[in-house]
């Protein structure tokens, strides 16, 4: 009776500690995937909340100039905007909101950039860091 | 009386050597358990934290009629590292292999970081032709994929 009582202590033992080792597993990997759920959320919203529209576009001998302006409810960074002229990716080498250089482009606001491109184009798209697009027709 | 005393220490051994093995098999069973569940939520955790996007202008996609060389620029809109030797390119639902080197922008980038992006060079056959819409679908990391319909 004794060894009986013994074996099944430790069999329950081990039992226990099993429950305890997957009951945390599951409890940990919930609160990871209920955070990847809200960022998720998040960059929806941020998606829906976002609007861009190119206002104007010129060529100058510094480059392409760009006037852009903020449609959306969401602040964007200027300085992850993608720009294509003609279907062609191409650099940005200035970005200001009225001459200042800055990361903040709230809503509302115009900004101006520069892109490395020089001579006529007809077709301008620009891709904010949520994925939003505009484009502007010549 | 000693030999009573010799079954049941006998007894008494082979149950806890029973119950050892039933213990270590439980145990390592739930270990095995745990490794699982946790790399699956990974994988859940990643997929949800990650987006792309084809942002080829859907008029004007680049495309060399020499070389028969197709440009997709993807853009990664979300909070994940991806890597581009896990990218797979359909056109009209064919897989074609990317040309390397693939070009990274902003340049100087070497990996691609949220808000980079990739440009994907792709050798079609047959040729892309003017006046036919073609669909591009780019799948990544963790199964995030986006597709575009377009023109060349």
């Amino acid at each position: 009776m004794g060894s009986v009582a013994i074996s099944s202590l430790i069999v329950f033992a081990s039992f226990f500690l099993s429950l305890t080792i997957v009951y945390s597993a599951v409890m940990d990997t919930q609160y990871e995937i209920n955070r990847a759920r809200e960022i998720r959320e998040e960059m929806v919203k941020n998606y829906y909340d976002s609007s861009v529209e190119v206002i104007s576009a010129n060529s100058t001998s510094a480059g392409l100039n760009i006037t852009l302006k903020n449609d959306g409810k969401a602040v964007l960074n200027p300085y992850y905007l993608t720009v294509l002229v003609d279907g062609n990716c191409v650099n940005i080498t200035n970005v200001d909101i009225e001459g200042t250089p800055t990361t903040v482009w709230a809503p509302g606001e115009y900004l101006n950039i520069t892109v490395d491109y020089y001579g006529n184009f007809s077709r301008i798209k620009i891709v904010t860091e949520y994925g939003n697009f505009a484009y502007y027709v010549r | 009386m000693a030999g009573e005393g010799a079954s049941t220490l006998i007894i008494l051994t082979a149950s806890l050597i029973v119950a050892a093995i039933v213990s270590s098999v439980i145990i390592a069973t739930s270990i095995h358990l745990r490794t699982s569940i946790k790399e699956r939520g990974e994988i859940e955790e990643n997929y949800l934290k990650s987006k792309i996007e084809i942002i080829n202008d859907e008029a004007y996609s680049p495309y060399n009629s020499t070389t028969d060389t197709l440009k997709l620029y993807v853009k990664n809109i979300g909070y994940t590292v991806l890597d581009m030797n896990h990218t797979v390119v359909l056109l009209n639902g064919t897989t074609y292999p990317l040309k390397y080197p693939v070009n990274i922008r902003p340049i100087g980038d070497s990996v691609w970081a949220p808000q980079v992006v990739v440009e994907i060079n792709i050798t079609v056959s047959p040729p892309l032709m003017n006046g036919y819409d073609y669909v591009a679908t780019v799948i990544s990391d963790y199964g995030v994929k986006d597709s575009i319909r377009f023109r060349v």
